[in-house]
């Protein structure tokens, strides 16, 4: 009898080591270890075996059970891994196959542009007002100290419904509307973006295009802010080497008024075409507002003073992304906006 | 304007490159915009002396003409004989290039070796002594030898300003020179304008200003004995430089005069006045002047015009007429140095389309107490260049004086609004450098010239000190004063989420032109009268393609399309966000129109782009609609239902209009096939267009957090077939009625058509999910329910279950 258990159990090794297969495997466990199996057959057949013999054979018998129960899980497991590892090498891929894409749109680069100049100016604690793109004389002209008949007028070649009913020329008339609405409360500090419309359609202008106002009022405002406030604009928009050059200039609702130049973005000052080898780039025009501006919209300007700026968002995008032609941004090219991310 | 260097450099002693003076121009807000020269196109071309003038023994039309070219003598050939022995001329050597690429070489002529030619004026490509043929004689006092571009100062810096419209006291050389002045501290010479007045011999003009609103002042000369000619050429040149033709000398010197004062003048053949009267008075209606470019010009009241006894003999200040021209038979001129009203000048012009260079300047505004200085320097310049005799003094209707302003300025002022420490004396020098008066005292009283009027207050005193000071000199500082919080509105962060939802669903964003073709509704095929054409029409478009105001956006996004279309771009997705323009209901013409913020898309092609693992699909109704639904979804709004419509541009049958409860808030279709012909788009095109005026009233941007369900959900699919004419939402809506409260979800997974179902009638089926938030739902329960849900599915739509 004991002969016969070590003689299955030399089998039982054989066979689970032979195996190739967890399938496999699993049919010699049911072989040997199986309700019917071989070793079960022999514990079960303990009866018939004489009292000396029985707890020689149980014991061994058992014995067998738990070496082969034992060698079945070690085999099981190797099994399990030598498949995964199969799997594993079958189911290799060309990682530089293309991805599925996720295919986002594109906001239009002066959208981004007027996000971002929107994002410095709130985080200098400005709000962002608007206004109509179709005014009245009054607040285009009249309310910002351009009379009729005054040659400022030239500077601006408006498109007119009637008389008294134009598209704005520029964002300023939002100043207005905004003081009329706050005055006299200060401080005011806001920028308004928006469309603004001039009669001019050649390589460099556009008959529509943007810009951005901004307005701030309060005690004691000086040219030195308004110089302080641009250059820390023109940092955060352009880096951080950004220098800021202001030129004497006129505007009707401005005094003093001044052109802001930053050095320029492609040479960074050294002279290139960009900016005409002078180093310097133009980007806004800008003031302390004309004490009769605050006047008219209910600011006393012995009490009260501000500056306004305001400059060409597509003069800014193009500057920022290098784009050369006006044109592209109305054209709306899909290849174009594709480049804008 | 135009500065020629040299010329400015009568007026003020300079040391400094044209360079460095602009720049510092530049800086003090004199634009200088570019440094320029006139235009030489010759080569090789110098002065020499006329030796010896002879005629060519072989050919009567040639003459042999000996010159000194500074080194030798040589003999040329030439055509004419203009010059006599002693004349500087241009001369042309072998070697040399003259415009249009003609090249001089040694030559034969008639057995004669000609060593060069002697050019015209003409062949120099220079429009100097106009109407004087033969060889450009120079002055006399043109140095032998020299390039006749160095000569003739053709080489010479110009300097162009681009002058801000306040600054109208720099159309004049004196008045850059005053500028000059303050910037360097150098002083002002004047120029020669002394004048011996001597008794008039011919009769006395009489000068009457009847429109005294429109004309300030009106002086004026007689000048006898004139002899009109060609002015010198360096006169010649510095007109050139300044952009003007040269013309003969009364001209030219009217011009020159008005270059250095900034006062235009004017020059009247005397004899042709009627009477010798000269009327300043508006024109009458429909009164013809023939001005001097010979045109006829119908007249009208508002107009300014200068009359003698009988007619109107010029617009005042824009051009004079033709009949008092001065020619080469004018024996006497009157020259007229007068103010007008620049508004007035400024309506005239424009109303005939002139630009002169005087109307310029009257429009920008010139000095009133100039008149008589600058009347002076011309009679001056008239005698030294003998052009004719002052006849008599000056005549002058000065009918309202301007006199300096006196303006006060609080030092204490000008230092915050500018941010800069800067002293009451320092201020005062900046004044008293442009020959301002000062009076010091707590504070500064400045007596500011006429000529200044852009300084009218104490503000403008500031600039003057800030400017002239320097503004890189201003320090930099940062606001100070109250915090504020700078934050978007809710309007505006909607509106920017709307934006990013679009990109996030693939679509681009395009700005379009607010303005639009009229045609636009034709070509979407909407009807005569109906409201999208109640547009805002430009009084004064570019042109016919921008002149109305858009009421939509759809028109311009489908142009968009083509244009990409045009450029192989097939697979498109747009979006636009701007404001359309309906015109005030009740009074469209003076009423602002309304600006309604408007979405727009418009989508044509195959999405994704092809890929190894997956096919594109083409963008169908069902596209759109679900980026207009995530949208709404995304944005908070609640119960919105989209209900079969029709559009003019869309086509029946894949158009909806978009509402929440009773408000449309749009409408979203397949592009009507005729709409696509028009356009020449070649794929289907599915669009959408959002009141977002409306829609902003319905989004709810603040979450609140529904708890997550603590019992589990049961789901169950349920096919039914229905007659085509009832709507899948009619079934979804009454599956949720009828399930409820305990339907949660109800989602349409499949449609068929097809041979088991009865005819006009199609399968739909759902899977819905049942679930009760306070206890797990038994298996009775949910067939309770889902029976419930098939009964009145057959009952109130005759939907019959599919088994």
């Amino acid at each position: 009898m004991q002969e016969k258990l070590k003689a299955i159990a030399t089998g039982a090794r054989t066979d689970i080591s032979m195996a190739k297969s967890q399938e496999e495997l699993k049919k010699i466990q049911v072989k040997y270890l199986g309700k019917k199996g071989e070793i079960t057959a022999v514990l079960r057949g303990m009866g018939q075996l004489s009292p000396e013999e029985r707890p020689l054979i149980g014991s061994l018998a058992n014995k067998i059970r738990d070496e082969l129960e034992a060698l079945f899980a070690e085999r099981e497991l190797q099994l399990r891994k030598e498949e995964q590892q199969r799997r594993i090498a079958a189911e290799k891929v060309d990682i530089t196959l293309p991805g599925r894409p996720q295919e986002l749109g594109h906001l239009h680069p002066l959208t981004t542009v007027m996000d971002e100049i929107a994002e410095i100016f709130l985080g200098m604690g400005f709000t962002i007002a608007d206004g109509p793109e179709v005014e009245t004389d009054y607040y285009n002209f009249e309310a910002l100290n351009i009379p009729k008949d005054h040659p400022a007028r030239d500077m601006q070649d408006s498109f007119y419904f009637n008389p008294e009913m134009l598209l704005r020329t520029h964002t300023s008339p939002v100043q207005v509307h905004t003081m009329e609405k706050l005055a006299p409360q200060v401080p005011v500090r806001i920028i308004a973006p928006g469309k603004v419309y001039r009669r001019d359609d050649d390589a460099t202008h556009s008959p529509m295009f943007h810009q951005v106002e901004g307005l701030v009022i309060d005690y004691n405002v000086s040219l030195a802010d308004l110089k302080g406030t641009l250059l820390l604009f023109a940092r955060q928009m352009f880096g951080s080497h950004q220098q800021v050059r202001l030129r004497p200039s006129f505007f009707p609702f401005t005094e003093p008024s001044a052109e802001v130049d930053i050095s320029c973005v492609m040479c960074h000052g050294k002279g290139c075409k960009v900016c005409k080898d002078t180093g310097w780039i133009e980007i806004l025009g800008s003031g302390m507002v004309h004490p009769r501006v605050l006047e008219m919209s209910g600011y006393d300007p012995e009490l009260y003073t501000g500056y306004a700026f305001g400059m060409g968002v597509e003069r800014i995008a193009m500057l920022k992304y290098g784009v050369d032609d006006l044109r592209l941004f109305f054209q709306n090219d899909i290849r174009m906006l594709r480049q804008f991310r | 304007m135009r500065v020629p260097y040299t010329w400015l450099k009568d007026f003020i002693d300079l040391d400094i490159s044209a360079y460095r003076l602009a720049e510092m121009l530049t800086h003090a807000g004199i634009e200088v915009e570019e440094i320029k020269t006139l235009e030489v196109d010759f080569s090789d071309v110098v002065v020499a002396e006329v030796v010896s003038v002879e005629k060519h023994p072989e050919a009567d039309r040639l003459f042999v003409v000996r010159v000194n070219d500074g080194k030798e003598t040589r003999t040329v050939v030439a055509g004419i004989d203009n010059f006599t022995k002693g004349d500087k001329v241009p001369l042309a050597k072998p070697g040399a290039v003259l415009p249009k690429n003609v090249k001089i070489r040694r030559a034969r002529l008639r057995g004669i070796e000609s060593h060069g030619m002697l050019c015209s004026a003409e062949e120099l490509g220079l429009p100097l002594n106009p109407g004087v043929d033969g060889v450009l004689v120079l002055d006399k006092e043109a140095p032998v030898g020299v390039a006749l571009e160095t000569a003739l100062r053709l080489a010479d810096p110009i300097l162009v300003l681009g002058l801000t419209p306040n600054r109208a006291d720099c159309l004049g050389l004196i008045g850059v020179a005053a500028e000059v002045a303050a910037l360097t501290g150098k002083t002002v010479q004047m120029p020669d304008n002394t004048l011996n007045f001597v008794q008039n011999e011919l009769p006395r003009p009489q000068i009457e200003v009847q429109a005294p609103e429109l004309c300030a002042r009106f002086a004026a000369l007689v000048i006898k004995d004139v002899q009109v000619a060609q002015s010198p050429l360096w006169l010649q040149v510095r007109l050139l430089q300044a952009g003007i033709r040269p013309i003969s000398n009364i001209v030219d010197i009217t011009n020159y005069v008005m270059w250095e004062w900034g006062q235009p003048l004017h020059a009247y053949d005397y004899h042709t006045l009627s009477e010798q009267k000269i009327i300043v008075r508006r024109a009458y209606p429909n009164e013809i002047l023939v001005t001097l470019d010979n045109q006829k010009r119908s007249l009208s009241e508002e107009m300014l015009v200068i009359a003698d006894a009988e007619k109107a003999i010029g617009l005042a200040g824009v051009m004079g007429g033709l009949d008092t021209e001065v020619s080469s038979e004018t024996k006497a001129v009157l020259l007229e140095a007068a103010h007008f009203n620049a508004a007035s000048i400024r309506r005239t012009g424009r109303s005939f389309g002139l630009y002169s260079e005087a109307q310029q300047r009257f429009e920008k505004g010139v000095d009133v107490n100039g008149c008589a200085e600058a009347l002076r320097r011309a009679a001056r310049l008239i005698e030294l260049l003998q052009a004719g005799k002052v006849d008599g003094g000056l005549l002058d209707e000065y009918v309202s004086p301007v006199y300096p302003r006196q303006i006060r300025l609080r030092p204490e002022r000008a230092r915050k609004l500018i941010g800069l420490e800067i002293s009451q004396l320092e201020m005062a020098n900046i004044f008293k450098r442009q020959g301002f008066g000062v009076a010091e005292g707590t504070q500064l009283h400045v007596t500011v010239p006429t000529s200044r009027a852009d300084l009218r207050e104490e503000v403008d005193l500031i600039e003057e000190i800030a400017r002239i000071y320097g503004y890189d000199k201003i320090p930099t500082t940062f606001l100070s004063g109250q915090l504020t919080q700078g934050r978007l509105t809710e309007r505006q962060r909607t509106l920017s989420k709307i934006r990013q939802l679009m990109v996030a669903c693939g679509l681009s964003e395009a700005i379009c032109y607010s303005f639009i073709s009229p045609r636009q509704f034709d070509l979407l095929k909407i009807p005569q009268g109906h409201f999208l054409r109640h547009t805002l029409n430009l009084a004064n478009p570019l042109s016919e393609e921008q002149s109305v105001m858009r009421t939509m956006l759809i028109g311009g996004l489908l142009s968009t399309l083509l244009y990409n279309q045009n450029r192989h771009e097939h697979n498109v997705r747009l979006f636009e966000l701007g404001a359309v323009f309906l015109p005030a209901a009740d009074d469209p013409l003076t009423a602002l129109p309304d600006e309604r913020t408007t979405l727009g898309i418009a989508m044509m092609g195959s999405f994704p782009t092809e890929h190894w693992q997956q096919k594109a699909v083409e963008v169908d109704f069902f596209t759109v609609k679900g980026v207009v639904e995530t949208l709404l979804t995304r944005l908070g709004v609640k119960d919105f239902s989209f209900a079969i419509t029709e559009l003019p541009w869309c086509q029946p049958g894949q158009t909806a209009e978009v509402r929440v409860g009773d408000i449309s808030l749009g409408w979203l279709g397949r592009i009507h096939p005729e709409v696509l012909d028009n356009y020449d788009l070649q794929q289907p095109v599915f669009a959408a267009e959002l009141d977002l005026e409306k829609l902003l009233t319905k989004t709810q941007l603040t979450t609140s957090y529904t708890p997550l369900p603590r019992y589990p959900a049961v789901m169950r699919d349920l096919a039914v077939v229905v007659p085509e004419t009832i709507s899948a939402a009619a079934v979804m809506n009454l599956i949720r009625e009828a399930g409820a409260p305990w339907v949660e979800n109800v989602t349409l997974f499949d449609q068929y058509r097809g041979p088991q179902i009865p005819e006009n009638s199609r399968s739909l089926a759902f899977s819905i999910i049942y679930r009760d938030p306070s206890r797990t739902l038994s298996d009775d329960a949910v067939a309770e329910v889902h029976q419930k849900i098939e009964k009145a599915l057959a009952t109130h739509l005759g939907a019959g279950l599919r088994g």
